[in-house]
């Protein structure tokens, strides 16, 4: 992989992304999200990946830091999913992670969950 | 998430974060040197650079005990957000110009200068990007996050250099 697939120095890019149903899973694996060419990939990768009738759970359970940008991208997945009826919850959210969404006034508006087992549960619960 | 809202509410910024906004401090002048500098750190517009200097800085300062390790995470967000307007916003990812890195302190607080070489901004820029039609993108939040995670924020060389500072939990602890 080169510098051009905007992964940096980095081999792969620093997430998976997978599915079960209709929801689509994107484990974050890079500690600190601040990259903005790393941003948008991950962004165009999630629009590709997530369809009209998908749910998206975002697991940053490997995830220290995050950018202003990363959280501006979140926001519009999750308006988009609104839009369509579906949603887009977090997990694995740590402590000052939890502090930054308080501060950007995203806290009320994204849910978060302990772990992916745990949304999974919620979606199958309370389908869209 | 509350699914009750209705869509639009997701892009408006709340009444706190336009304050913020409407309360930055934005300087002409250079801005004040506290105490010694401790580091300074000069390297080019690049996120790797960028992190290494967040990592470098903060590690430095709470292992001096200058801060908390709950301070230390909100203060890395707040200087990767500092670092990142520097390289993108300020010197337009041109990875020959350089971003440079200031620790000051005197026996009782901190301030970190991070400037760059661009041509600055207006408190009238901030809110036009805060408040526009490019807001969900993520602009303006960074000057949100990174006022609510310091005890200051001010602004200087009319926008060039910000100084985040707070205060020395050792110096509060022998002061």
């Amino acid at each position: 992989m080169s510098q051009q697939d905007g992964f940096g120095v980095l081999d792969q890019p620093p997430w998976t992304i997978s599915r079960r149903g209709s929801v689509v899973i994107a484990e974050i694996t890079l500690p600190r999200l601040f990259d903005p060419m790393l941003v948008d990939h991950l962004d165009r990768q999630l629009r590709t990946a997530v369809g009209a009738e998908d749910d998206l759970i975002l697991d940053l359970t490997r995830v220290r830091f995050l950018s202003s940008a990363m959280l501006g991208r979140m926001v519009m997945l999750w308006l988009a999913a609104q839009k369509r009826g579906r949603r887009v919850v977090l997990t694995g959210v740590n402590e000052t992670l939890s502090e930054i969404l308080r501060i950007a006034g995203l806290q009320e508006r994204v849910q978060a969950y302990a772990d992916v087992a745990t949304a999974l549960a919620t979606f199958a619960k309370h389908p869209s | 998430m509350n699914a009750a809202l209705p869509p639009d509410r997701g892009q408006e910024p709340t009444p706190t974060q336009i304050a913020v906004i409407e309360n930055l401090l934005i300087s002409s002048d250079a801005p004040p040197q506290r105490g010694i500098r401790h580091l300074n750190l000069s390297f080019p517009s690049a996120f790797v650079h960028g992190d290494d200097a967040v990592t470098l800085v903060v590690g430095r300062m709470n292992s001096w005990n200058w801060i908390s390790q709950d301070q230390a995470d909100l203060l890395s967000h707040a200087l990767h957000e500092a670092v990142g307007n520097a390289v993108v916003h300020g010197n337009r990812g041109h990875i020959e110009i350089m971003v440079e890195v200031e620790l000051w302190a005197d026996g009782q607080h901190w301030d970190l200068h991070v400037s760059d070489q661009g041509k600055g901004f207006s408190q009238r820029d901030a809110l036009r990007a805060f408040r526009g039609r490019r807001r969900n993108l993520g602009n303006g939040r960074g000057l949100v996050i990174m006022a609510s995670s310091v005890e200051r924020m001010t602004f200087h060389h009319g926008g060039r250099t910000v100084v985040l500072g707070g205060r020395r939990v050792d110096g509060m602890r022998s002061g």
